[in-house]
């Protein structure tokens, strides 16, 4: 966030939000740190004691269960409905007991007398035919609610099935998007540690090169008496060069821009091991940064002020280099290069 | 020029938006024009009680004329009213049950207006959706300009509507955003109308240690200011600011000014100073670092335009047009749709002073432009001045007239919430200047949500 680029002068806030946007993308992307890739992995796969630890059965598991048939969908015939009875008399009856028997029978002898009003026959045949209607109503849907009943059950065989399934398709995903992060960040690492060896091959070659027109010179130039007391006073004249020139050589240590402390991982810039016992470390240390390629230089700018044999041993007060492990992934745990001049 | 302001409630102590707005602009209109304003005997907007004795009253220097509702609101009624309208197909008479149980009923306020209005050059309704102004501007359409303080819910999907919002003489709109809807729902594009919003009582400067020395509290401030209710946002902003708090941030507070309708989270850095005065509240804004609005509806946010007056950057809820395009058009300030949007967008004011400075003085450059009460009186002004000329110009025209008995009683309206929802979304980025554009205006193509 604090890299946001902002012109307080001339705000457009739909440009600022744009900003935003992309930062929140760039952050939901590859820019997250491995501590919250891990966050966030952790969040999600708290089921998981060890998510790295793939089931090495899971695929088959995965795809005996996905070829595994539906079961076939069975109905039986359902059970006859109730319905209410209906015939010629019903339409005259009473259930009030013994005074609903002689209601009826007054009913029946003005039957007739109705019959001169309008005709009841035809009501009868309709609610008759309706009570038809109503039994075979009732059994469809008598049958209906059973063949429901028995899809949902075995839709619930299958969702339970499809669960199960499901937390196993889950699992499988998630380790592999474990797994999958764990590997970028190995590659991330595995590409900073390529291009600090890179950086290392580099510079010894041109060191070499360099070492090579020295001694070529020199031999060209001094009488062999000479070139043997020079060869033995050069580390000296180095070391009356000033502490200044030394320090200004270590303090080009390799660092790479844009690259996140917390992204370099424990393995970036190097093996680990002592520089000042290294030789070759110790002139990595001293070598040119690969982020300001420059001009070839000059052999004497170049030339290593102790001979690498006196440096191993520690004579002529030479002093120990600083680990340029730390130098070419930054301050890694945080803690501030006393080395590091305040431009950098 | 005789002038009448007709509102829900009306008082000296009442703070609801729309009748805030009302006094503010009554108050000012009455320096140029004879102003009377008509209202309920209701203080609660919920029940609409009688609270204040009915007849001539005086508010801050103007008469007030105060009439009785006629019976308070049932809320299950109302509820089961405004399922029907809302969700379901219905019919005309199903609305205008709907807004008689929504209230504040009070057919003699309505008797008066129809009675005064020929006294009157114009009368001034504020908030389109209740009884007073449906029924008043009905009564009195030949003299009624509207101000709608419209916001996008299912309400404005009502049928009964369109005809008040084609049947007035000029509508004075709170926002470009608000305009389209209107526009968008009732097709009133031939009726005059402008953006005009309301302006503020800004006081000289606010007091930064007074404020401090009050609360006790130091550090950066993130402010609230308004009621604290879910319907508000508030219930988001206290769960992002707590994550935001927790992951991002330790040093900004998050202070809340108003009346908690829902919990507030017992939290280190969140501040509740309940309801406060005027000047407790201009206290505040001077001395907080930014305003947090995080409010879904909104047909202007006063305190935005008071927050930016007193050269504050804001923070709004970006699923807000109007909110989103205030803060777009202005430059005045950032908007979120998302958590991330919230984070990212708060750390970065935070952390960047120059930002905070740039969105204040855009902010106060956008007020000044837009809010100050001489601008505001000065469109009212010539608006009414405007429809002034046409009265002699032509004939005013008269109001839709409702279906017959059967009409009315046709289930053929549609769900007002599928109506609100076909209107388009977004902020108007483009509102072309002037009193009374017309005419469909360009709108960004959905709402973008992060």
């Amino acid at each position: 966030m604090s890299e946001f680029n902002i012109h307080a002068e001339s705000i457009d806030v739909e440009q600022l939000m744009e900003q935003i946007r992309a930062r929140i993308r760039e952050k939901r992307g590859v820019d997250y740190t491995e501590q919250q890739i891990r966050e966030l992995a952790g969040v999600k796969l708290e089921r998981f004691l060890d998510p790295g630890n793939v089931r090495s059965d899971l695929l088959d598991h995965y795809r005996q269960r996905a070829e595994e048939p539906p079961d076939p969908l069975r109905v039986d015939p359902p059970p006859p409905s109730v319905n209410f009875e209906f015939d010629g008399d019903t339409i005259y009856r009473s259930s009030r007991g013994v005074l609903g028997r002689i209601i009826y029978g007054i009913r029946r002898l003005l039957r007739p007398v109705l019959k001169l009003f309008f005709n009841p026959t035809p009501i009868v045949h309709a609610l008759h035919t309706q009570q038809r209607i109503n039994h075979e109503i009732g059994r469809q849907v008598s049958a209906h609610f059973d063949w429901t009943m028995k899809l949902s059950e075995q839709m619930s065989t299958r969702l339970k099935a499809r669960a199960e399934l499901d937390a196993l398709t889950y699992e499988l995903l998630n380790n592999l998007v474990v797994e999958m992060t764990r590997l970028s960040i190995d590659v991330k690492n595995h590409k900073m540690q390529v291009e600090s060896i890179a950086g290392r091959l580099d510079f010894d070659e041109r060191r070499a090169r360099a070492l090579e027109s020295v001694v070529e010179s020199r031999t060209r130039v001094a009488p062999p008496s000479e070139r043997d007391g020079a060869a033995a006073d050069g580390p000296v004249d180095d070391e009356a060069a000033g502490p200044e020139k030394r320090k200004r050589r270590r303090r080009r240590g390799r660092r790479r821009t844009g690259t996140k402390p917390e992204a370099a991982g424990p393995e970036a810039g190097g093996t680990g091991e002592g520089v000042a016992a290294d030789p070759a470390e110790a002139g990595d240390a001293g070598g040119p940064s690969e982020d300001t390629p420059g001009p070839e230089p000059a052999p004497a700018e170049i030339a290593t002020p102790e001979p690498p044999v006196e440096a191993a041993a520690g004579g002529g007060g030479a002093e120990p280099l600083p680990d340029t492990r730390s130098e070419a992934s930054g301050t890694r745990d945080g803690a501030p290069d006393p080395d590091e001049p305040a431009t950098r | 020029m005789r002038l009448a302001v007709i509102v829900q409630r009306y008082g000296a102590d009442l703070n609801g938006g729309a009748e805030l707005h009302a006094r503010y602009i009554a108050e000012r209109l009455s320096r140029h024009a004879e102003v009377e304003v008509f209202t309920t005997c209701a203080r609660d907007y919920v029940s609409w009680r009688n609270e204040f004795p009915p007849g001539p009253d005086e508010v801050n220097g103007l008469p007030v004329h105060r009439f009785p509702v006629r019976r308070e609101r049932d809320p299950r009624e109302f509820g089961r009213r405004s399922a029907r309208v809302f969700e379901r197909t219905h019919s005309l008479a199903d609305e205008l049950r709907w807004l008689r149980s929504e209230g504040p009923e009070s057919p003699a306020l309505v008797r008066r207006l129809r009675q005064a209005a020929p006294t009157y050059d114009f009368l001034l309704f504020f908030s389109y959706r209740y009884y007073h102004a449906y029924h008043g501007i009905r009564a009195a359409s030949p003299q009624a300009v509207l101000v709608p303080t419209a916001e996008r819910d299912p309400a404005l999907g009502l049928a009964v509507f369109g005809p008040v919002f084609r049947g007035v003489r000029a509508l004075m709109y709170n926002s470009p955003e608000e305009r389209a809807l209107i526009e968008g729902v009732s097709a009133n594009h031939d009726v005059p109308g402008v953006v005009v919003g309301v302006g503020s009582e800004i006081p000289a400067r606010g007091s930064a240690r007074r404020f401090r020395s009050r609360t006790g509290i130091r550090g950066r401030l993130a402010l609230y200011v308004g009621r604290i209710d879910e319907n508000k946002g508030c219930g988001e902003l206290f769960d992002f600011f707590q994550r935001y708090a927790a992951h991002v941030s330790d040093q900004l507070r998050l202070v809340l000014v108003g009346s908690a309708l829902i919990d507030v989270p017992s939290h280190p850095r969140i501040h509740h100073l309940g309801f406060v005065s005027d000047e407790e509240k201009f206290d505040a804004l001077a001395a907080a670092d930014l305003l947090v609005m995080p409010s879904y509806l909104e047909s202007l946010s006063m305190v935005t335009l008071e927050a930016w007056a007193m050269r504050l950057p804001v923070l709004v809820n970006g699923a807000c047009d109007v909110l989103r395009g205030q803060v777009v058009r202005s430059n005045g300030g950032l908007y979120y749709t998302s958590f991330d949007e919230f984070a990212e967008a708060l750390h970065v004011i935070e952390t960047h002073p120059d930002l905070r400075t740039g969105l204040a003085a855009n902010g106060r450059a956008y007020f000044d432009r837009h809010y100050t009460w001489r601008t505001i009186e000065r469109k009212y002004l010539s608006m009414l001045e405007r429809l002034q000329e046409e009265d002699r110009a032509e004939t005013p025209r008269s109001i839709e007239r409702l279906p017959s008995w059967l009409g009315r009683r046709r289930r053929d309206r549609p769900p007002a919430r599928e109506v609100v929802d076909a209107l388009p979304t977004g902020p108007v980025l483009d509102p072309a200047p002037g009193p009374a554009r017309r005419g469909p205006r360009r709108r960004r193509a959905g709402r973008a949500r992060g």
